[in-house]
């Protein structure tokens, strides 16, 4: 576990010693920051596999920067382009699906769409937090995207609400906003909720 | 006609504005204020989300990842990149015969003699070779160079104590320079007008940019 308290995987001794420092470095960045990558691409696409092709392709697309030396910076600005990435690429992968919905019968795809929602968890579990963990994610996962994407950018990235607005384009005060809003709801929602005399707020 | 607008203009007139909502008017005293943080109220629920952890990936979608990214310079910061290549196993080969190592040691040689060919400055004096008994054997015997009236150089040395690959740096037309970093201790060895000779020691360190070739 790292100083933020992300989990990382194990990685094989082996692994470890066939590898060269650039590449464990990567490995070790990505174990950092592929878990905060991929619940914000959750958060935007609602679904872990879309995710999953939403964070490669923002990976690919910083990969090819560096690559051709076009990319602005160095590597403490590769997060706020994978954000950003992530961001416009999911809202692209809307559109299509958008079009293609209309297209098909999509009943099958909103049921897997639900039930990759329910049994995907975005956050770790741990047994003695279960409740409280299931039902923040479930608030979370049910506040309008506006909100929970910035919560999301202001709690697990880390980012101030003027780098906050700098990526989605509105102010600091608006995305500050948004986040007192979005922490808002997300209380009424867990008052509401049944088990509300076992969290802490 | 001309009544009913008029009349429609009267009820127009008596409607009020809706008054702003208490969440809108808090939004905006906070901007007015400049308050971007949140109040004491939501501060535990902010506190329950920091405590969750992000799930971890997967082995199946790191190596995804990872593939994508392995055959990339990692940057360590704006100027230092790690490279990829196969890892260097500390049993192997001897060191000396990479060709890295043999750079950095070609380098290091013309660092040497650059750096003690600044001690050979002509003077007009006739040369008096010293031999110290203090010195050390290895030093060079130079011209006496004459530092202040009285006290006089009799022999210089310079050894390097450590040599360092401080990694690639990108000059601003997007070259690629490597950066090696040496330490020397200079020796100086100095009579003084009662014949008293004395040795001078002084660190000096000097970084030298050689290009560097990428794949």
């Amino acid at each position: 576990m790292d100083d933020a308290g992300f989990s990382q995987p194990d990685i094989p001794m082996s692994a470890a010693i066939s590898l060269s420092p650039s590449s464990l470095a990567w490995r070790d960045w990505l174990a950092e920051q592929g878990p905060r990558l991929m619940l914000f691409a959750k958060s935007q696409t609602r679904n872990a596999h879309d995710a999953e092709d939403v964070v490669q392709d923002a990976l690919v697309k910083l990969v090819e920067k560096i690559n051709d030396g076009t990319f602005d910076g160095g590597q403490e600005m590769w997060m706020a382009y994978l954000y950003t990435t992530i961001r416009r690429l999911s809202i692209d992968l809307g559109r299509k699906d958008d079009r293609r919905k209309k297209r098909e019968d999509y009943v099958s795809d909103e049921m897997e769409c639900e039930a990759a929602l329910k049994f995907d968890p975005w956050f770790e579990s741990e047994a003695s937090d279960e409740e409280t963990r299931s039902q923040l994610e479930q608030g979370i996962k049910e506040l309008p995207n506006k909100f929970s994407e910035v919560i999301l950018l202001k709690i697990w990235a880390e980012k101030t609400f003027a780098e906050i607005g700098e990526m989605l384009g509105i102010s600091q005060n608006t995305a500050a906003s948004r986040y007192r809003y979005g922490l808002e709801i997300l209380k009424r929602k867990l008052i509401e909720s049944k088990t509300k005399g076992d969290l802490l707020i | 006609m001309e009544m009913n607008r008029k009349e429609l203009e009267n009820i127009l007139c008596s409607l009020k504005p809706a008054g702003l909502s208490e969440r809108t008017l808090a939004r905006l005293e906070h901007a007015v204020c400049g308050q971007l943080e949140v109040d004491a109220s939501l501060r535990p629920l902010e506190a329950l989300l920091v405590g969750q952890k992000p799930r971890a990936l997967d082995e199946t979608t790191m190596a995804r990842f990872h593939a994508i990214v392995a055959d990339v310079p990692f940057a360590l910061n704006d100027k230092v990149l790690m490279f990829p290549g196969s890892h260097k196993d500390a049993v192997a080969a001897p060191q000396a015969k990479h060709p890295r190592v043999k750079r950095m040691l070609a380098a290091a040689a013309v660092a040497a003699i650059g750096g003690l060919a600044a001690f050979l400055i002509p003077v007009n004096q006739t040369a008096q070779p010293t031999v110290s008994s203090s010195g050390g054997g290895n030093l060079p015997l130079l011209p006496a160079k004459t530092m202040s009236p009285g006290i006089v150089t009799t022999s210089y040395g310079s050894g390097i104590q450590k040599a360092a690959d401080e990694g690639v740096i990108w000059t601003q037309n997007r070259q690629p320079k490597r950066v090696l970093r040496f330490r020397y201790q200079d020796r100086v060895l100095v009579r003084d007008e009662n014949g008293i000779e004395r040795m001078l020691f002084i660190p000096r360190e000097e970084l030298m940019i050689v290009p560097e070739k990428i794949h």
